[in-house]
């Protein structure tokens, strides 16, 4: 086309779109002046004027079709095009209308199961894919031995960092988290809460190019001498919490271990930090780490901790893969040299076996993410599986529509608008419908972010910053999309398919069609079997995961659950050191144990049912482990009363007692790790070791009931060992105050929580709790997911009942004149109503084998998350199979009746 | 006017170009015109035509006037252009070919193979 001919035609288009009235008016012309030249002939062959006229008129058929089709036959196409989208939207808008409640199911269903889809992958964007509000966040990486335990020692981080030809900058973070943090100069301004402090390098925001909104960041000139720089850059949270907003927040100071930290900047609310779930509260200085974590000092110069995640910009040119090697040739050689130069063959393997690779570090850090993966993968095939649901229901709807306008499609057909309008007038309706869900679901996920937000929260202790970013709305939009298309095209292209071969098939076809026949099933009813098997599943998994939860909470846990308080303390945070840490839990537990309606209080390092997982390998005379075996296990510092105050037996030996201080050192271990390790002989009086040597200073006093450790979700007993926790005191970091109240623990929260703070003032309480409500929350995720599934599993089942009711009406329409001439031959009501009941169970039943073959396929991935039952549960099954069967009856009741009350001769007048 | 043998597609813009070659036209006597010189073998439903002569004057092929009719009636007189008079040889000659090409076709016996 050129560039005059262009000009031309959109001229002619503006031409046109101003003129259609006008053209409309004057095809309209055209075919009148066709008709009245035909009547002319017709006159002229006898027929009187009137009646000539009449004629040419029932000959030519409607003028209006065939202006219209004529109309469109014109060019240019745009402008027809425009026009009769919009005439589409008009007439769908009407027929929706028409039926305004099916319809709102459908919106609502369609909303919902766009709002939830949106929701997952708004958290999946959150934990992955959405990058860092950085500068150029594809181009940081991370160096690391190990992705999913990223740390390295200080040493290591400065030496790379000078090799400008791998990286032009390298930033180190520490992470730590420290509590009763005051406010410079206000006194009693402690807040006990943690605060997420990351330790970074001077050029920590300069890598990240992140500038102060307030103030300036950290400059490599603060993290130079160590302990020099006492200075702090707090996040835009931080900043509200704290300073209340303060504008003059810069120069004002913090406090905590002693220490007192100028405030220099804010940092801009869109950044806190890489790590994702763990927002950043507070940036110090690395050269700071031995003031702010006083109770591990020298950090800086030890080679062997890996606490500090590196953050770089590769030097231009070099590659990732480039860099991987050269770091790796850097770092061997720097191990070598660590070892004195001169290393052993096995040395020389080991330090050749360390290889440094570079990962992008773009998206941040997410700790945990395998475990993440899993719950996020089985909300999504949820929420997939309703849309799916509300997709097909919408789908079904449009198909009977479809079918009641038989007629009507065939009339266009014939007058020769073409298939591809008819489709196009028919997918408007399912477009209109999908707009108005996706919209309206869209609008709903983002209203919801924010409890999505404080849900997983409480389920994982991870803070996401949940948004509806570009990427997230348009996968939203792409997923508004692909149901339009499967709900109103598909439907639009079945229903033209078959009504333009059956617009020349007399009525008794039909009838054949209708038969809820499962040998020859129509598209409908093969949609309806499929809602059937999904909602069957879903409803399944819903029962599945509510008795799960249930045999959970009634399980046997071990331990005595009434009457007990858990007090969270956290001295690390507070740097409590060492040398001070048996006083102060002395004088902690005995201020609790002076309470009146305190039975017995305890000490324990690990908690019960908290996130401690220490572990050690075990090393036991004559014990060969397997290969699968990796004989760590768990252990468990606690005071001499712990096991009265837990409620956990004593099953052989005895109890600690002030005498074991001394050696030999005494040791109780629980009954799995007797039976693993020293079979069925008595255990009593054996000696093992922990951790590396090759003596064995432990010996067995005491064997204990299993009890539940970390998670109610393990089904065998922990291998766990119980120090004295004086033994110990090198590896006594965590104390939980374990507490045995007279009656209801509720009432005591408070008053062991001023208990603790008189006793100690320095330390840190974390959480004061009843254990019911410890176990609680280590079920939230479970409660959060049956919840959950519960309720979309109540939202398939509604769409499955819309659906089946759609099918089955739509049926016994059809067959009007089928239940008339049965009823007109004597056929009872009662036994016309039988059969339509009888054919929708049909349906129900083969959806509900399709349904259990699905759960059958899924069992393995809902394994993982049943405790106590098997996937392929009869309780669940059963009940959902009932449930189903119920939907049947009620999807069918009115429809049946309405076929046992065709008046026959009406109908068959009609036929 | 009932339905005649169901027309190739493509065939009805062929016979509307021929017609008008003949002579402007108004639908209806385009009508009547093609029913006369296909000696009555070919009949095109009354409505159907019209999208047709649309199509073709919006190519350009056909040109149109608004005149008074041989029944002193307003009615819209269709003429070909040199475009269409061109668009005519075209497929006429694919025309030829096509019929040529299926009689032979129909025509072979097994001798000829």
């Amino acid at each position: 086309m050129s560039w005059t001919d262009g000009v031309w035609r959109v001229r002619s288009w503006l031409r046109l779109v101003g003129r259609r009235a006008t053209v409309h008016h004057e095809v309209e012309e055209e075919l009148l002046s066709h008709i009245a030249h035909r009547a002319d002939d017709l006159e002229r062959a006898g027929q009187s004027h009137d009646e000539a006229l009449r004629s040419a008129r029932v000959e030519f058929g409607g003028v209006s079709a065939y202006a219209e089709a004529t109309f469109e036959a014109r060019q240019p196409r745009l402008v027809t095009l425009i026009e009769s989208v919009a005439m589409d939207a008009r007439y769908a808008l009407r027929t929706v209308r028409r039926a305004p409640i099916v319809t709102t199911i459908c919106i609502l269903s369609l909303a919902i199961g766009i709002g939830a889809n949106t929701l997952v992958f708004s958290v999946v964007n959150a934990l992955w894919f959405r990058p860092l509000p950085i500068r150029d966040p594809a181009s940081l990486v991370t160096l690391t031995l190990d992705p999913r335990l990223p740390g390295m020692d200080y040493p290591t981080v400065v030496a790379l960092r000078a090799h400008r030809e791998i990286v032009s900058d390298l930033a180190g973070i520490g992470l730590t988290e420290r509590s009763n943090i005051s406010l410079g100069g206000i006194a009693n301004s402690e807040d006990p809460r943690p605060a997420n402090v990351q330790l970074v390098t001077g050029n920590y925001f300069a890598v990240m190019g992140i500038s102060a909104s307030r103030g300036r960041t950290i400059e490599p000139s603060d993290d130079t001498d160590p302990g020099a720089h006492p200075v702090v850059v707090i996040s835009d949270g931080y900043w509200r919490r704290r300073f209340g907003g303060d504008p003059n927040v810069v120069g004002r100071s913090i406090a905590f271990n002693g220490t007192t930290y100028t405030v220099i900047g804010v940092a801009p609310a869109t950044f806190s930090g890489d790590v994702i779930g763990t927002p950043a509260a507070l940036w110090i200085p690395i050269s700071m780490q031995s003031e702010v974590m006083v109770e591990r000092p020298g950090l800086l110069t030890n080679p062997n901790p890996p606490w500090v995640r590196m953050v770089a910009r590769l030097a231009p040119g070099v590659t990732r893969e480039a860099a991987m090697h050269r770091a790796s040739i850097i770092y061997q050689q720097m191990l070598t040299s660590r070892l004195g130069g001169s290393t052993t063959p096995q040395q020389a393997l080991e330090v050749s076996q360390r290889v440094m690779r570079v990962f992008p570090a773009g998206h941040g850090y997410t700790a945990d993410a395998e475990s993440l993966s899993q719950p996020a993968v089985l909300l999504w095939i949820i929420v997939g599986v309703v849309l799916v649901l509300a997709c097909v229901n919408v789908a079904g709807l449009l198909l009977s529509r479809a079918f009641t306008r038989e007629r009507e499609i065939a009339t266009r057909a014939a007058i020769g608008a073409g298939r591809a309008r008819v489709v196009r007038q028919l997918a408007t309706e399912g477009f209109i419908i999908a707009a108005f869900g996706g919209v309206l679901g869209i609008f709903t996920a983002a209203m919801s972010l924010r409890s999505l937000s404080a849900a997983i929260y409480s389920a994982r202790g991870i803070a996401l910053n949940l948004t509806l970013d570009p990427r997230t709305l348009v996968v939203a939009a792409c997923v508004a999309m692909v149901v339009s298309l499967v709900a109103g095209l598909a439907p639009a292209i079945v229903a033209t398919r078959t009504s333009l071969v059956r617009s020349l098939m007399a009525r008794p076809a039909s009838w054949v069609r209708g038969t809820l026949n499962l040998r020859r099933p129509s598209t409908s009813q093969f949609l309806v079997v499929g809602q059937v098997a999904l909602s069957l599943a879903l409803v399944t998994s819903a029962g599945l995961f509510t008795r799960s939860l249930v045999a959970l909470r009634q399980r046997d846990t071990g331990f005595d659950r009434r009457n007990t308080v858990l007090a969270w303390t956290a001295p690390m945070q507070a740097g409590v050191t060492k040398d001070r840490l048996a006083n102060v839990y002395d004088a902690t537990i005995s201020s609790v144990g002076a309470l009146p309606g305190v039975i017995e209080v305890a000490g324990s390092s690990r908690g019960m049912l908290g996130d401690v997982l220490a572990g050690s390998p075990i090393r036991v005379p004559d014990y060969v482990p397997r290969p699968d075996d990796d004989a760590t296990v768990a252990w468990n510092l606690v005071t001499p009363t712990f096991f009265r105050a837990a409620g956990i037996p004593i099953l052989a030996g005895r109890a600690f007692d002030a005498a074991d201080l001394g050696a030999p050192r005494a040791a109780i271990i629980s009954r799995s790790l007797a039976m693993h390790y020293f079979g069925s002989a008595n255990p009593i009086g054996r000696h093992f070791g922990l951790r590396r040597g090759t003596d064995y200073p432990l010996e067995v006093v005491g064997v204990v009931g299993d009890a539940v450790d970390n998670s109610m979700h393990r089904v065998t007993g922990t291998d766990l060992v119980y120090l004295p926790y004086r033994q110990d005191l090198a590896h006594l970091t965590n104390l939980c105050l374990v507490v045995r109240t007279s009656r209801a623990s509720e009432a005591f929260l408070e008053e062991i929580r001023r208990a603790i703070r008189t006793a100690a003032p320095s330390l840190p309480v974390l959480s004061v709790l009843s254990m019911d409500e410890q176990i609680a929350r280590s079920l939230t995720e479970d409660l959060l997911i049956a919840a959950f599934c519960g309720a979309f599993g109540g939202l398939a089942l509604i769409l499955a009942v819309i659906g089946l009711y759609g099918a089955v009406a739509q049926s016994v329409a059809i067959r009007r004149r089928e239940f008339a001439v049965r009823l007109a031959l004597g056929a009872s009501p009662r036994l016309v109503a039988t059969q339509i009941l009888r054919e929708t169970l049909t349906i129900v039943a083969a959806g509900m084998v399709l349904g259990v073959a699905v759960v059958v396929v899924a069992s393995h991935q809902l394994m993982s998350r049943l405790f106590g039952l098997s996937p392929i549960d009869p309780v669940s099954i059963g009940g959902a199979a009932t449930v189903m069967v119920l939907t049947g009856v009620v999807a069918a009741a009115l429809p049946a009746r309405r076929a046992a009350a065709t008046d026959p001769f009406a109908a068959l007048r009609e036929g | 006017m009932g339905n005649g043998p169901e027309l190739l597609r493509g065939t009805l813009d062929l016979l509307i170009l021929k017609s008008v070659s003949l002579g402007p036209q108004h639908g209806y006597g385009v009508l009547l015109r093609i029913q006369q010189i296909s000696r009555g073998q070919i009949l095109v439903q009354q409505g159907a035509l019209y999208p047709a002569l649309h199509r073709l004057e919006s190519r350009g092929w056909l040109e149109t006037e608004w005149a008074t009719s041989e029944n002193n009636r307003r009615a819209k007189f269709y003429r070909l252009t040199a475009a269409g008079r061109r668009q005519l040889k075209d497929e006429r000659l694919a025309w030829e070919r096509l019929v040529s090409g299926m009689m032979n076709a129909l025509q072979a016996t097994p001798e000829l193979l």
